[in-house]
């Protein structure tokens, strides 16, 4: 957990110095404002980073910031197996979508995704994909009208 | 004035007005739900409808679509974490994890309950308003925004933790976040800043794919991570109760929801200045009304006061947004400008015509919005319990219904395939801020608010040098942003020596 | 767990051309279909406003009567739904560009990001030409141009960034015909520059003439320069380019018009068949003299006026064809959105 806020602090630091970088090179106007902000922003992200590396370790998992809490509930092994799981799926779906487009890439989706993590009868699987897709496609096709762009696949094989 | 107020009520309750309205509610309860959609971009799908219509019909149309879908857009932000709309999202960081606790109904109930008393009061001041709205608005010039976007960011200190390295995380987001909102082209000069040779990026990056990425992608994750369902594996709480329980809140705290309303309908009122900034300033305010450090911990963990305070802002700005709209044509938000699309098609022009030629209509704009409000909640009473129901779902069933509804309404905003991945983007910072103890409220915050700040701030300077710091209204704003600043520093001052008393 | 994995992958797969095949073969080829007007911008403005009246009318007069929706697609002042429309959308006559002409503007500057060209495209037509103009606060004592060469002090004009005729329309004024202008430039939108008008923080104002004529009808504003297209009610001012002091004056002035000339201008992708692209083309011609399409023109006080494709094409062949000595000179003014 350290070594994770010690880089969250070395991004920011990299973000602000990359973003003064840039800035210095542009006229006047353009570059106050970019600067008036990553200038402040470099100093209090160093500051966090001295206090992370020397400062007294701090109880509890995080700070005591007026925002969410993940739950602790889950052993940290499963939890971390799971969190980069959920978030192949979700690069996954994106995945889809550009290859497909989204009115085949939803039900797709669905369809694996309830399959292999959803852990029901396929007939129960393939009952809620279609409910997934009739509702996406009643709604979002029909009645608001939305287009959506096709995906790689369709032009490439010029459907 | 008062035979206009009873000319606009009529106008709206003729039978064909009427089921428009109801038609428009219909389509607005769905489309709020449904995050990404409902925001300007199927306002304007509606467009083509109202060509027949006469411009009573025609407001009672999109206006009433309009209104529901801010009070339903706090439900898929209670129930999933997911912003239904742009201006949900503040609704996101008490409501869920009050669901998250069983609590749904209680945090459904309030949500909606706070949207009903924001609309009203929202819609009181448009109609009290009238007779002072232009020299209201015209008295606050570019020098004036300026200050009072700087009162918006102030409150920051508000919404970071206590303590200096809550402080220092909390402004370090807030910096990044308006750095993020310098990317894009300058208005002033024209020059493009950090667009790394996108195109994409000439106009910056956009709210809502942001904010679907930041607030949910890291609720989908935890749900994920806990494999169970979103309340958790608790017994089912008696929802009736819950519902009525949270509207008991509302009443509970009244005072507080008045204030949050007045916010709302000040911050809507001022042109430009966006309905996304209300929502967080009220639920800044919503934090200071804690009576101890310890409640004030409570924040973001499922406070009702969290969720009642952007509740009300939300609704109320509604009627605040319409007042730079009607009175100028100046959109006070996205979705007013589509109704000022909506304005032109029908060959009205904002102004002061609105105001005095064509006054009836404007007052049937008031009207609707309490009566689709009103009708909105007594409808939703009945099925909040239910929908309160899917927190009790398998969370495997629900991550990728709630993925699709991320996408889809990410998508959706611009018709742009890149914003998925600014959602995916933004979701993994949002998910790695969670983490690791950095406060996500000052980010969007500072997001919302950059571009504004920036240029009210050139055009200040360039118009009147520094001669404006001494504009009276100016300095008074000057004054509020010092003791916006000051006050969770006061007030922690307060609550340490109540707390040592209290020993 | 293969087993399900690999029937769930097979199922999936098959769904793909049952989705196809709901694109299906049909007799009428519009029947049953959605025309989808791409417009590069969002919100509320003349150009959309115009664009959704066409959209009302279209579908009547293309065999098979489909659906026609406008989808809005904002971003770096058209660029980004014209490239989309010129590169990726189907050629299938489904898809029609709502232009905004000033995108040749970028071409001509060779700006990099674009990605189209505006010769290649199949125009279909235009909606008609719009005009600009440049108009001053009522209460002020400036009642035609002169008066503003021989003011005093800079009058302050209120323009929403470079790129825009709002900037670029005074810019030129003041470069090269002695217009004594200070641009305060970065409003949000042209609601705001009236905005602040009316709280007398800025002085002058130029926009489309459709937008200044609403403003001078509420009596905020009073118009004294115009562009060279002549929209009713503005025919009596005097043009910019005829103010110009200078003949390269004159001819940036000109560039910069040409688009308006051409005005709200409809197209299709390159490779759109030949019998779509003529059914279009009569289609819009056939609109614009629908009296009820008209009517509601009218009602929103916006001037329809049909401008065939071919004009639509010479014009901008024309503005494409410049010299390098005015390429150069323009590249000072006239910075394009990026």
């Amino acid at each position: 957990m350290r070594k994770a806020r010690i880089f969250f602090c070395l991004f920011l630091i990299a973000v602000a110095g990359y973003a003064i970088y840039s800035a210095l090179g542009w006229t006047f106007k353009a570059k106050l404002f970019p600067l008036a902000v990553s200038i402040p922003m470099l100093v209090l992200a160093t500051t966090q980073l001295l206090l992370d590396l020397f400062g007294r370790a701090e109880t509890g998992g995080s700070g005591p910031a007026v925002d969410l809490e993940l739950s602790a509930d889950v052993p940290a092994e499963v939890a971390r197996r799971r969190v980069i799981g959920i978030f192949l799926w979700i690069a996954g779906f994106i995945l889809l979508v550009f290859l497909f487009g989204f009115p085949v890439a939803v039900p797709l989706f669905m369809f694996s995704y309830l399959s292999l993590q959803g852990g029901m009868r396929w007939w129960q699987t393939i009952g809620l994909t279609a409910v997934a897709w009739g509702f996406f496609y009643v709604v979002f096709q029909r009645i608001v009208h939305l287009q959506f762009e096709d995906g790689l696949l369709q032009t490439w094989l010029g459907l | 004035m008062f035979d206009a107020l009873i000319d606009g009520l009529f106008l709206v309750l003729q039978w064909k007005a009427f089921s428009l309205m109801m038609v428009g509610m219909g389509l607005g309860f769905v489309v709020g739900l449904l995050p990404g959609i409902g925001g300007p971009a199927t306002l304007a799908l509606m467009l083509p409808f109202i060509f027949k219509m006469s411009p009573a019909e025609a407001f009672a149309f999109l206006l009433g679509m309009h209104s529901v879908a801010a009070t339903t857009g706090d439900i898929t932000s209670v129930l999933f974490g997911v912003p239904g709309e742009g201006l949900s999202a503040a609704t996101v960081l008490d409501g869920h994890p009050m669901a998250k606790k069983g609590e749904a109904g209680r945090a459904l109930g309030a949500a909606l309950m706070s949207s009903l008393v924001g609309a009203l009061i929202g819609a009181v001041f448009l109609a009290l308003a009238v007779p002072i709205v232009r020299p209201l608005v015209l008295s606050f010039g570019s020098p004036e925004l300026f200050m009072l976007s700087i009162v918006g960011i102030s409150c920051i200190t508000s919404l970071s933790g206590l303590g200096t390295q809550g402080q220092i995380r909390g402004f370090a987001m807030g910096l990044l976040g308006l750095l993020l909102a310098s990317i894009g082209q300058e208005r002033q000069s024209g020059s493009l800043r950090f667009d790394m040779g996108l195109m994409y990026l000439w106009d910056g990056l956009d709210l809502i794919p942001v904010l679907v990425g930041i607030f949910a992608i890291p609720e989908v994750v935890d749900l994920a991570v806990r494999g169970t369902a979103i309340a958790g594996d608790r017994p089912a709480e008696d929802l009736q109760k819950g519902v009525i329980e949270g509207i008991k809140d509302t009443f509970r705290h009244f005072w507080l929801v008045f204030r949050c309303s007045a916010i709302g309908v000040f911050v809507g009122i001022m042109p430009g200045a966006g309905g996304g900034v209300a929502q967080w300033m009220a639920y800044a305010h919503a934090v200071q009304s804690a009576k101890n450090s310890k409640e004030r911990e409570g924040f973001g963990k499922g406070d009702i006061r969290g969720v009642l305070g952007p509740g009300a802002a939300n609704n109320s700005k509604e009627g605040g947004e319409l007042i730079p709209t009607i009175a100028f044509g100046v959109p006070g938000g996205g979705a007013m400008a589509i109704l000022l699309g909506g304005f032109l098609i029908m060959g009205i022009v904002p102004g002061p015509d609105m105001l005095t030629k064509h006054l009836a209509i404007t007052f049937s704009m008031v009207w609707t919005l309490v009566i689709s409000n009103i009708i909105c909640v007594i409808l939703c009473l009945g099925i909040l319990n239910h929908l309160a129901k899917i927190t009790y779902v398998r969370g495997g069933l629900i991550v990728p219904f709630v993925l699709f509804l991320v996408f889809v309404g990410s998508y959706t905003a611009n018709n742009q395939i890149a914003d998925l991945i600014v959602t995916f983007i933004f979701g993994f910072l949002g998910y790695l801020m969670v983490l690791l103890g950095w406060p996500r409220p000052p980010l969007v915050l500072g997001f919302v608010l950059g571009k504004l700040i920036e240029t009210y701030l050139f055009i200040s300077m360039t118009r009147y040098g520094f001669s404006w710091l001494t504009h009276p209204i100016v300095m008074f704003l000057i004054l509020l942003v010092a003791l916006v600043i000051a006050y969770p520093y006061i007030q922690d001052r307060r609550l340490r020596s109540r707390d040592v008393a209290d020993a | 767990m293969r087993r399900t994995l690999l029937a769930s992958l097979l199922i999936g797969f098959s769904m793909i051309p049952l989705m196809v095949s709901f694109a299906g073969a049909q007799t009428n080829f519009y029947e049953g279909k959605t025309v989808v007007l791409v417009i590069g911008a969002k919100g509320a403005g003349s150009l959309i406003a115009a664009t959704q009246i066409v959209s009302h009318h279209l579908g009547k007069y293309i065999p098979g009567k489909p659906a026609v929706i406008v989808q809005e697609m904002p971003g770096a002042a058209h660029m980004l739904a014209t490239n989309h429309v010129f590169n990726v959308a189907k050629p299938d006559g489904l898809t029609i560009l709502a232009a905004n002409p000033q995108v040749a503007v970028a071409q001509l500057a060779k700006v990099e990001q674009v990605r189209f060209d505006v010769r290649k495209f199949h125009w279909l037509g235009s909606s008609g030409p719009d005009g600009v103009a440049l108009s001053v606060r009522t209460d002020l004592p400036y009642k035609n141009f002169e008066d503003i060469r021989k003011a005093d002090h800079d009058l302050i004009v209120g323009t929403t960034g470079p790129g825009s005729n709002a900037h670029d329309f005074p810019l030129l004024l003041k470069e090269f015909a002695g217009a004594k202008f200070k641009l305060v430039s970065g409003y949000p939108s042209n609601g705001d520059v009236q905005l602040a008008l009316q709280r007398k923080e800025v002085d002058v104002w130029a926009a489309l003439a459709t937008t200044i004529k609403l403003a001078m009808d509420q009596g905020i504003v009073r118009a004294v320069v115009r562009g060279r297209v002549a929209t009713p009610g503005f025919e009596n001012l005097p043009v910019d380019e005829d103010l110009a002091t200078s003949p390269l004056g004159k001819s940036i002035m000109g560039i910069r018009g040409l688009p308006l000339a051409i005005g709200r201008a409809f197209a299709v992708p390159p490779a759109t068949p030949a019998d779509r692209l003529t059914l279009l083309r009569e289609a819009l011609a056939k609109v614009l003299k629908d009296p009820e399409f008209l009517a509601e023109g009218k009602k929103a006080k916006i001037d329809f006026q049909y401008i065939s494709a071919e004009q639509a094409l010479k014009d901008f062949t024309a503005l494409l064809n410049q010299t390098p000595e005015v390429l150069k000179e323009m590249g000072k003014y006239i910075k394009l959105e990026g």
